[in-house]
């Protein structure tokens, strides 16, 4: 779920484009850096880009009844990190805001802070603490999937207190706002997870050289059939 | 989504310079943001009606009803929620078991304007979704001095989408037929399925796409044979008067009396 159009007030709009803009411009840079040095990685990550929108059109089934659809952010910062995933949010966001009505153009900047950068960034951390202490691929990716649509979440809940605390207080406004999305937004989270472990499970069977020294899974080889190898 | 595109390319506003009709759209939702008077969201609502009813050619598709009665829904939940933490004098209170919700005047205040600001956004948004295909406005964002390589992997993304989703389609159509959304847990199953078949294949054909462009001396740079109209001085004038026009309104419903004595002097 993403804040709509209008749903914030002017000031705060411009607050949450300049907060997103710095991180956005570093983005851009790694993707031109990237660009020139692999000219090759330009359609890919177009690709990969176009999958994360349409992956969003992905409908899930949601124990509240309606129907939701995973963010594809927590998959994007593992292959390609946080900077570049903010870049690939914005225009996937442009799009929702002009194919799907969803979210907005005044919101972008809220919206890109909260899918595009909070949501990855935390998404990261946890990726990294995770990669380093060798756990393998199930755990790996359900936190990190898990984690960055909680992260997202919270942080689009923070927004919206902050620009309508009640009666001065984020703290309470924030418990209301963040207790009506958890009833459909923790169970989606759980989903998500759930969907992404099978997507790299799937993936590191037909495609492991995508995931090589990007999480630690076991594969079989044809030569060495019937033996696990850490990839 | 691709009904929305393709309303884009038949309107009749197709060929307008897209960053014009972005400024005024960007106005009009500015102008509702800054008001304190519902009033003025209903105006930009109205305006941004009559430019979404003449953008699909006086006919409204069903894709333009759905999109604005799923947006209708979700405004209405977050409107009563704002209305509800907001403090106020109490105006309505309801008992629903545990809990005691109070809705304040000044909380059903601000969610009427919350919710009349989003149903005028989702409206201006929806004429401006409709009347300016991506790939053209992705181009016009060349004039505002926007990076090449931002613009090209926006026109990728978009191109690419569609081939995705039509590969989705299928999978989708192929899954169906042989029962892969059965159960909870098929659905589940099949739904990695797809998405790992469509991954798989966008890698495939991005490396094909390669491919085919360095065979015809792709330089790393996408022009366009027909760059879309540039933004004129008359579209910013325009959308300037639409903001002050709004503005100055919105300051003579609300408090007419510094605006009568600037008048009189």
């Amino acid at each position: 779920m993403h804040i709509m159009e209008g749903f914030l007030p002017i000031e705060w709009c411009i607050f949450w484009y300049v907060l997103s803009a710095p991180v956005v411009v570093w983005g851009f840079l790694q993707i031109r850096k990237l660009f020139a040095e692999h000219p090759e990685q330009k359609m890919i990550l177009a690709v990969s880009g176009a999958f994360i929108f349409v992956l969003s059109s992905l409908k899930l089934p949601s124990v509240t009844g309606s129907s939701s659809h995973p963010t594809g952010t927590g998959a994007s910062t593992i292959l390609y990190g946080v900077a570049t995933t903010s870049v690939l949010s914005v225009i996937v966001l442009i799009f929702q805001a002009l194919l799907l009505a969803h979210g907005g153009i005044t919101t972008l900047g809220a919206n890109t802070f909260s899918m595009g950068i909070t949501g990855p960034f935390i998404a990261w951390l946890a990726y990294k603490g995770m990669y380093r202490a060798k756990l393998g691929l199930v755990p790996t990716v359900f936190v990190v999937a898990f984690i960055s649509d909680i992260a997202t979440y919270i942080m689009t809940a923070f927004q919206l207190a902050l620009a309508y605390p009640t009666a001065g207080s984020v703290l309470t406004s924030f418990t209301t706002f963040f207790g009506i999305f958890a009833v459909t937004q923790i169970p989606l989270a759980v989903v998500e997870g759930v969907l992404f472990v099978m997507f790299f499970d799937y993936l590191s069977r037909t495609r492991p050289d995508l995931l090589k020294g990007k999480l630690h899974f076991k594969t079989k080889t044809s030569d060495e059939e019937g033996t696990a190898v850490e990839a | 989504m691709q009904s929305i595109d393709e309303l884009a390319y038949s309107s009749p506003f197709k060929d307008w310079s897209p960053l014009g009709k972005f400024t005024l759209a960007l106005s009009l939702l500015v102008s509702s943001l800054v008001a304190s008077s519902i009033v003025i969201p209903l105006v930009a609502f109205c305006i941004g009606f009559v430019l979404l009813f003449i953008s699909t050619r006086f006919r409204f598709p069903k894709v333009i009803v759905f999109a604005l009665l799923e947006g209708m829904i979700i405004f209405l939940i977050g409107s009563v929620v704002i209305a509800l933490v907001t403090e106020g004098d109490p105006l309505w209170t309801y008992d629903i078991g545990p809990w005691e919700l109070t809705f304040s005047n000044q909380g059903v205040h601000l969610g009427t304007m919350v919710f009349l600001r989003a149903v005028a956004g989702a409206t201006v948004m929806l004429f401006f979704a409709t009347s300016t295909p991506v790939p053209q406005f992705a181009q016009s964002l060349r004039q505002v001095r926007i990076p090449n390589e931002l613009v090209e992997l926006t026109v990728l993304i978009y191109r690419y989408s569609f081939l995705l989703l039509e590969q989705l389609n299928t999978m989708y159509i192929a899954a169906d037929s042989r029962l892969g959304f059965r159960t909870y847990k098929r659905k589940y199953r099949t739904t990695a399925k797809i998405a790992v078949g469509v991954f798989t294949r966008s890698i495939d054909m991005a490396e094909r796409s390669q491919v085919a462009l360095e065979v015809r001396s792709f330089r790393g740079e996408f022009r366009s044979y027909h760059p879309p109209v540039k933004i004129s001085t008359k579209w910013i004038a325009l959308s300037l008067i639409v903001f002050l026009s709004l503005y100055t309104f919105n300051l003579a419903i609300v408090d007419p009396a510094p605006l009568i004595q600037l008048l009189k002097m």
